[in-house]
């Protein structure tokens, strides 16, 4: 049986510029795109091509100068700073390149971190937070503070927090940029398995071939317009399943939530 | 413990207290989570810097307990001296017995004072006493220590109910001996059987008396007549203390002498008395209260100090934070809660280390008089200055609070 292909994001005629002074720098030119829901998108161009911008603009953090933005048919680009922080809290999860872990907080409590932002209550967050650090092979070291843990076992901490909220949406800068090679691969084997398993929605900005050879659809942007779009139309979109989980502030429901 | 916060700012804050919490719920639903466990671990893993930093609130708070614990022990001695039935007589202008002198007509008149109004037949009782300090030679110590003297007849027994004796006897007429006070026993060790040189003759201690902790047990009582003698003042009286059958008849008859324009006399109740003596003990409070406050303000930059280095490290965890959706308000609220954990630890180490004060004895100068009395550490000294320290706390974490939660989140992790 096949499903029509759900549009998640849509980007329609976005513009973004920067006055560096009093000079007006555009970043982003007319950029219209369409992500499908459940889809593994990389985006490549060279620096200062307008990738991360493009990537902030998806992910509520950062404002087109003109133009809209929609996820899931909502308009993001005509939210108030407030709306999108609790929108973020539900709909996007970010991995960076540098993990961003908060240094005095375990491993465990990095992962808690978003969900104290919904109503779950501590037993079931404790539940919940164990279920992903174990789906991202860390529940050994779930009392281990950033520093105690390596540079892939803290992407793999950056990755379990970033999907702990079950968003719709998962974005990543450079997720592999800065691990070496072994770590790399364990990496983007385990966003795979968020693309293919867990049907989550995956965009990352990458200058690594290794990751761009890892997704389903490669966008090239330059001087801030989209010069390419390229999709392997040998990988199927994953099958939906048959009940996606909700995204609310109430319940973080994940693979555990029932499908 | 007597206060001197005004009842009408009571009312005012009390008044406003729902649209406190109506505020209060308001931002609580807006910022819905505080990650306040963060700002814990964050104080925990810098645990120096937080203590050099709380130790400035523990020592304006200690300081401010030992002025309040003060304050308060001083005020209890007045509380507990004077009894309601007792009406004491100064000559006119004189706000305290040393500096009071009664004439003996004045003297004469007042001992056939009558209550109009009280019950007929009722007796008053007059107490004619001379009240001064004098300074005696202590041969341990080498040195001079104060001495209160009060010159009593036998019928002051009748007039200060509330005097024992709890060693030795009372006073004989026209005998060179004296009863001391509970505390000038301790206080100057001077005991039962001792004697001393103090004028030209040598008294000797034949009792020690207890009056309920009041301010009469700081004193030493000897004959009237022998006391004025020594110093020349025959004929001249301090003052006298009438006791009347009832609190109501004394308050009359003060009211009354004090408006005699023939008396030419201050009347007081011994209630009144103590109270006027102890009102030196308010401007002190405010005067604590204030010093307290400049002493905080170095409390309030030295978080301040603090807080801004903290957020200085942690741009990129308020970053990551906001990028996760966590409203600017709970940052904001957040960092507060961090600046006032720190200053609560501070202050209740001050309150821990001011407790240790509480019961403390000491002797302090109320009015011309010596009087000994305990440091008093109570639960609402505790906890107004756990909360004046919260608040200079808060004080000193706002504008890094506001700094914190302007941060923003994309130019941090850039």
């Amino acid at each position: 049986m096949s499903q029509a292909p759900e549009i998640l994001v849509r980007v329609d005629r976005a513009v973004k510029h920067y006055f560096r002074g009093s000079e007006c720098v555009e970043v982003l030119h007319e950029v219209n795109l369409e992500i499908e829901r459940g889809d593994f998108v990389g985006l490549i161009g060279p620096s200062g091509s307008g990738k991360t911008t493009l990537l902030n603009l998806i992910a509520g953090l950062d404002q087109p100068t003109s133009g809209h933005i929609f996820f899931a048919g909502n308009e993001i680009s005509a939210m108030n700073e407030s709306q999108l922080a609790r929108w973020r809290t539900n709909a996007v999860g970010f991995v960076f390149q540098f993990f961003h872990l908060i240094p005095v907080l375990t491993a465990f409590e990095n992962v808690e971190l978003p969900l104290l932002l919904t109503n779950m209550s501590a037993r079931r967050r404790r539940d919940h937070v164990r279920m992903v650090l174990k789906a991202v092979g860390l529940d050994h070291r779930e009392h281990h503070r950033p520093g105690q843990l390596s540079g892939g076992e803290q992407q793999r901490v950056g990755i379990a927090r970033a999907l702990v909220t079950d968003p719709a949406l998962i974005v990543a800068d450079e997720p592999t940029g800065d691990l070496d090679s072994k770590k790399s691969k364990e990496i983007l084997d385990l966003l795979q398995m968020l693309q293919e398993e867990l049907h989550k929605t995956l965009l990352v900005v990458t200058h690594d071939p290794n990751v761009a050879g890892r997704t389903r659809r490669l966008l090239r942007i330059d001087s801030g317009r989209l010069i390419e779009d390229r999709c392997d139309a040998n990988r199927p979109l994953p099958l939906r399943r048959a009940a996606p989980v909700a995204v609310s502030s109430n319940s973080a429901g994940l693979v555990d939530q029932p499908g | 413990m007597t206060t001197t916060w005004p009842t009408w700012l009571t009312w005012v804050l009390v008044g406003l207290l729902p649209l406190w919490g109506l505020v209060l719920l308001k931002y609580l639903v807006d910022i819905r989570s505080v990650p306040v466990s963060y700002n814990y671990r964050s104080l925990i893993v810098r645990w120096k810097t937080t203590l050099m930093t709380a130790l400035g609130f523990t020592l304006v708070v200690f300081g401010l307990v030992l002025m309040l614990a003060f304050i308060n022990g001083i005020t209890a001695v007045c509380r507990q001296s004077g009894e309601p039935e007792n009406v004491i007589v100064l000559s006119k202008g004189a706000a305290d017995e040393v500096l009071s002198s009664l004439p003996r007509d004045t003297i004469s008149a007042l001992e056939h004072i009558r209550d109009e109004k009280g019950v007929a037949g009722s007796r008053i009782l007059a107490s004619r006493e001379m009240f001064l300090n004098a300074n005696r030679f202590n041969p341990q110590t080498q040195d001079y220590t104060a001495l209160q003297l009060r010159g009593v007849q036998p019928i002051v027994f009748e007039v200060h109910t509330a005097v024992r004796v709890i060693k030795g006897r009372t006073l004989r007429a026209g005998q060179s001996e004296v009863m001391i006070g509970r505390t000038v026993e301790t206080g100057q060790n001077l005991h039962v059987g001792d004697t001393f040189e103090l004028g030209r003759k040598r008294w000797r201690v034949c009792g020690v008396f207890d009056a309920q902790g009041s301010a009469l047990e700081s004193e030493v009582w000897c004959d009237l007549s022998e006391l004025a003698s020594q110093f020349k003042r025959e004929g001249s009286y301090s003052t006298v203390v009438l006791r009347t059958p009832s609190a109501a008849s004394a308050q009359r008859i003060a009211e009354s002498l004090a408006s005699n324009r023939q008396m030419n006399v201050e009347a007081y109740t011994e209630p009144q008395y103590y109270a006027k003596q102890a009102e030196q003990m308010e401007t002190l409070q405010l005067a604590a209260w204030v010093i307290a406050w400049f002493m905080g303000t170095g409390a309030v930059f030295g978080v301040m100090t603090t807080m801004f280095a903290a957020i200085g490290q942690r741009i990129k965890d308020i970053a990551v934070m906001r990028i996760m959706g966590f409203q600017a308000r709970a940052i904001l609220f957040s960092f507060l809660i961090e600046a006032a954990l720190i200053s609560l630890v501070g202050g209740a180490l001050g309150s821990g280390f001011g407790y240790l004060i509480n019961g403390l004895s000491q002797n302090a100068n109320l009015g011309s008089r010596t009087v000994e009395f305990s440091f008093q550490v109570d639960s609402w000294i505790v906890v107004s200055c756990l909360v004046f320290s919260i608040l200079m706390g808060i004080v000193g974490g706002l504008l890094p609070a506001i700094s914190a939660m302007r941060i923003k989140p994309l130019e941090a992790l850039r």
